[in-house]
């Protein structure tokens, strides 16, 4: 196995995150592409980590995959909190 | 990586495109719920395959928390799609075929992988020792998130 597999499977995630958050117009189907986002791009981060990272410098795709995916939690969070805002007025 | 590792990738690959692909089409909160459950299973196990068990668990344990938090997002009406929507879908599988394009003619360096399987005790240090600033950034960012929820509900 190559790189290439986790950046392909990564960028499927991705891919069907973007579409989820530009296609639908539903807030709770919207932010869950914000989160299928991270998830693609933490499968990235830990695949190019795993299989092209230098020796002396193994885990930090596997750092920014944990930050990248509290990052989307947040995001969505703050879109529940948005969305809920709008809605209660 | 050997061909048990190959052939559990490809797997646990499938198990997360396919509950992703449920979130993202299904039109009940139930089922939209669900998939991203199984994105959240597929893409912890394809990471702990990965030899990053340690950010696999993380992983999962997000994107649980993030089918609850969304699963408590308003219910609005979706309007109907309009020819944007539609761009905008056609766009996110053109992106898609940049991304596969980029990574396919991508030089990488192949080395070997020198670390563990799980890694807790590595991670750990790397994200409090060196990364610490993105720690706290992110950290500092899920506060917010979690305050914004309590004000989107009428709170101050």
């Amino acid at each position: 196995m190559t790189v290439l597999q986790p950046l392909v499977a990564g960028a499927a995630l991705f891919a069907i995150g973007i579409f989820a958050t530009a296609y639908r117009r539903q807030p709770a189907a919207l932010l869950r592409g914000i989160l299928l986002m991270g998830a693609g791009a933490a499968v990235a981060a830990a695949g190019a980590s795993r299989l092209a990272s230098a020796s002396f410098d193994p885990l930090s795709g596997q750092g920014f995959a944990v930050i990248v995916v509290f990052g989307s939690l947040a995001l969505a969070a703050l879109g529940v909190g948005v969305f809920a805002r709008g809605t209660s007025r | 990586m050997d061909t048990v590792h190959t052939a559990a990738f490809y797997a646990t690959a499938a198990i997360a495109i396919a509950g992703a692909l449920l979130a993202a089409l299904a039109r009940s909160r139930a089922l939209g719920a669900g998939g991203l459950l199984l994105t959240a299973l597929g893409a912890a196990l394809l990471l702990a395959d990965l030899s990053a068990g340690f950010a696999g668990l993380l992983v999962f344990i997000v994107l649980v928390a993030g089918a609850g938090v969304v699963g408590t997002a308003p219910r609005g009406a979706e309007a109907a799609s309009s020819r944007g929507h539609n761009l905008a879908a056609l766009l996110s599988a053109v992106l898609f075929a940049a991304l596969v394009y980029a990574a396919y003619r991508g030089l990488y360096h192949s080395a070997q992988y020198p670390g563990g399987q799980f890694n807790a005790g590595a991670l750990g240090r790397l994200l409090v020792g060196r990364d610490a600033l993105a720690v706290i950034a992110a950290g500092a960012a899920t506060l917010v998130a979690a305050r914004s929820l309590d004000w989107g509900r009428g709170g101050r």
